[in-house]
């Protein structure tokens, strides 16, 4: 119960969902240049969710700085991402990689150009070919 | 009492550090901060956003989370946008300070009523007048005879507003089509931002993969191949 005049927050509220999110900021990326836009919003996504800076995270997972700092600028592909981003997504549930999957999938597909026009992700009639490239970006 | 306010204020004096540490970290750039505000203060927006709502009397959207979470996801965006020109010393928290533009954004979504709030309706049936058998339609451009489809659809009509039913059996048909980008086809015969007919596409999936799992008349939808993956 919320008294009249307290205090703005209400800590029970249920987490959101921030596929939403992730999505806008790879549409954002891809302007920018990123060769993965999607997957580099991806992994800015999961180190956001552990709360690590760039250093920190390199060291909690054992990888290096660079390559952390590749993989959110989009020079690593979707698929070729570290297992540790889609674990730390999964187990957020905060994110549907499906989603996130077909994103990337469409814009392999589409020409960056066409962004203003056409940008959407394709979910078409074959899922499975989702459910692939979602398994092997957790993987 | 006194010990509640004392303990509120120190976590609000703490969360104003916090809050100003990551938005300047989102004006370098570091858009991984965005993500870590958004995980640590989303509630804060979240009553923001059902303020506003319930301002605007769309009682029908303050009754769907999933439209409201969408919403909330605007707000958000709006913070990021204008992160560059939030001063931390001593004024409102960013979501405060950013009222009038998260105000202006969700009302760009929602758009305005245009027909008259019911009780216990929820949804804007008036606006959205169907033509013909949708469901014969569907099921003769999809060309498919699988009965789950039938079911599927059934099941959606059941479960959506009008407009959410048609935006989604739209989109279907377009992606059937091949078309590239059917959220801005979509958008386009019904009057809604390609976003949103993106995300009712998905929300609508979404509902029927926890309707497919949990009833058990459903049960046959749960490896049809819009709900499989």
């Amino acid at each position: 119960m919320r008294v009249v005049g307290s205090v703005e927050d209400d800590r029970r509220e249920p987490e959101s969902d921030l596929t939403l999110l992730c999505l806008r900021l790879a549409e954002g990326f891809r302007p920018e240049g990123y060769q993965h836009p999607v997957a580099a919003a991806v992994a800015v996504a999961a180190r956001g969710i552990t709360g690590l800076g760039q250093t920190e995270f390199a060291e909690r997972f054992g990888r290096s700085e660079v390559d952390v700092e590749a993989a959110e600028t989009g020079a690593v592909a979707f698929v070729e991402l570290p297992a540790e981003v889609g674990d730390i997504l999964e187990a957020s549930q905060r994110f549907d990689l499906l989603q996130l999957a077909d994103l990337d999938r469409a814009f392999r597909r589409l020409p960056a150009e066409s962004d203003a026009v056409v940008v959407d992700w394709v979910q078409g009639q074959f899922a499975g070919l989702a459910v692939d490239a979602r398994a092997r970006a957790i993987r | 009492m006194a010990k509640n306010t004392h303990d509120d204020g120190g976590r609000r004096s703490d969360d104003r550090s916090r809050v100003a540490e990551l938005m300047g970290r989102i004006v370098e750039g570091d858009d991984a901060a965005f993500f870590m505000l958004v995980s640590e203060f989303d509630s804060r927006v979240a009553y923001n956003v059902r303020q506003i709502v319930t301002d605007m009397g769309r009682r029908d959207i303050l009754a769907d989370e999933d439209e409201l979470s969408g919403l909330v996801t605007e707000a958000w965006l709006v913070i990021r946008e204008r992160a560059a020109g939030w001063s931390p010393d001593g004024g409102a928290m960013p979501w405060r300070w950013a009222h009038r533009a998260i105000l202006h954004r969700v009302s760009e979504v929602v758009g305005h009523r245009t027909t008259p709030l019911m009780e216990d309706d929820g949804v804007e049936e008036a606006a959205w007048s169907p033509t013909g058998d949708c469901e014969d339609l569907v099921l003769t451009r999809l060309r498919c005879d699988d009965p789950r489809l039938a079911l599927m659809l059934t099941t959606l009509k059941a479960n959506l507003s009008e407009r959410d039913y048609l935006v989604v059996v739209e989109y279907l048909q377009q992606q059937s089509f091949g078309d590239p980008s059917p959220s801005h086809t979509v958008g386009r015969l019904y009057g809604v931002k390609p976003d949103n007919a993106r995300q009712i596409y998905h929300r609508a999936r979404k509902r029927m993969c926890k309707l497919a799992a949990d009833d058990p008349e459903l049960e046959s939808l749960r490896d049809f191949w819009w709900l499989a993956a």
